[in-house]
């Protein structure tokens, strides 16, 4: 049983750190953030693998333990910055923006797709970079942002809509 | 050549890895993990809990309670008076109860003289007279178990005070005493904290106790003999009726 989760883990692990570790980096911007980010991620799915809970999709599982981790950081954050004390800082957090892309090592290519993707509006951001980078399906990308199919299809083709008028790219929904 | 940059911006977002000594750091480090299982949070708060916080409300309850136990305890005790309805309202039978123990105890060779009439004796005989006249409507009803009579005779020679003391006790236990020759006739009600008395064989009053205050009566129990008991009782015994009283 014990070996059955170990090689289950290991597996899922190396398919889905770097996945993971890129979903991080991107938003946080600091390497080291991102693999802290990346282990405390697969920690929590491998408690949940000991503690035998029903894990139905395991790639949609990390990308949420991610997003609430990430979530987390940025609220950590904000409380001790001088901004958030003084109550300036109300926006809601865009995970996603321009300021952190720039910090990220990535080719010129790359770094245009993750600006474009910045700036479309943030309810496409997440859809569209988890289906066109990470090439997610809707019914995954719906579980990780908590959202029906259906809704997350309409967020992707709009998203993906958006982001062909802005870059030019011939997008195939 | 758009189609070429866009893919070649894919290939370079997802070259975005980890490194190999990264990776093996991570994994190693995970699987080294113990695994403890997080037992559920204990809630700090019980039924006991609440009381030791919130004393007001102990004291309520407190309250509450000394209240139940109390009208309980005055409704049995009123429960124990209206059985005994019928000799609770008569007066002076404590002095009666005296003067018929110095009787007793000084005058051994006499006969015990008749106490002063008392309201006692005169409602026994105006019960007697109204359960003979047909007229009677005894306030003690009670579900008697018949016994056949030990002996015809005995049925005969039934004294008119032991009909009086029976009239009053039917539901109770009646019994028979024989003190320096004489004949006595100790009743008590079938009811805890009941009234009980001692009679002459004429159906004088002689003696009378209350419940578990009870009083000296004179008469020695182990001269007595049970001669009647309602069934059910409160002392557990079975019915029984030595003279066919009924």
């Amino acid at each position: 049983m014990k070996t059955s989760i170990t090689e289950t883990f290991k597996k899922t692990y190396e398919i889905e750190s770097d996945v993971i570790f890129r979903f991080c980096l991107i938003r946080v911007s600091n390497r080291e953030q991102a693999l802290d980010l990346t282990q405390e991620t697969f920690l929590r799915f491998w408690k949940s693998l000991q503690e035998e809970e029903k894990i139905l999709n395991e790639r949609a599982f990390l990308f949420t333990i991610a997003k609430h981790l990430i979530i987390d950081w940025y609220r950590k954050k904000k409380s001790i910055s001088l901004e958030g004390m003084m109550g300036e800082d109300d926006e809601p957090y865009d995970l996603l923006d321009k300021k952190t892309i720039a910090e990220i090592e990535v080719g010129a290519e790359g770094r245009f797709i993750l600006e474009k993707i910045s700036e479309l509006a943030p309810s496409y951001k997440d859809a569209v970079y988890l289906r066109f980078v990470e090439d997610l399906s809707p019914k995954e990308i719906g579980k990780i942002l908590e959202i029906s199919e259906n809704a997350c299809s309409v967020r992707i083709n709009r998203g993906l809509e958006e982001l062909r008028k802005i870059t030019g790219y011939n997008i195939n929904k | 050549m758009e189609e070429k940059e866009k893919k070649i911006g894919i290939e370079e977002i997802q070259n975005i890895k980890m490194t190999v000594s990264e990776k093996t750091q991570i994994l190693e480090s995970l699987l080294s993990t113990p695994h403890t299982k997080q037992e559920p949070i204990k809630s700090p708060y019980s039924f006991v809990s609440f009381f030791q916080r919130n004393h007001l409300a102990y004291y309520a309850m407190a309250i509450c309670l000394v209240i139940i136990l109390s009208s309980g305890g005055i409704y049995f005790k009123n429960q124990a008076r209206e059985n005994t309805r019928g000799l609770a309202t008569i007066q002076g039978l404590d002095q009666i109860n005296q003067n018929s123990q110095n009787q007793i105890n000084t005058n051994n060779t006499k006969s015990i003289a008749s106490p002063t009439p008392s309201s006692l004796s005169k409602k026994i005989a105006q019960n007697t007279n109204n359960n003979e006249n047909g007229t009677g409507n005894s306030n003690v009803s009670s579900r008697v178990m018949m016994m056949p009579p030990a002996s015809g005779n005995q049925t005969n020679n039934i004294s008119i005070g032991l009909k009086n003391v029976f009239e009053f006790y039917k539901n109770g236990q009646i019994s028979e005493c024989h003190e320096n020759g004489q004949t006595y006739y100790s009743a008590s009600l079938n009811a805890y904290d009941g009234e009980g008395a001692t009679f002459d064989i004429d159906g004088n009053i002689v003696g009378q106790y209350q419940g578990l205050t009870g009083a000296y009566t004179g008469i020695n129990p182990k001269s007595c003999k049970i001669i009647y008991v309602v069934y059910p009782n409160i002392w557990g015994l079975d019915a029984y009726n030595e003279y066919n009283l009924n």
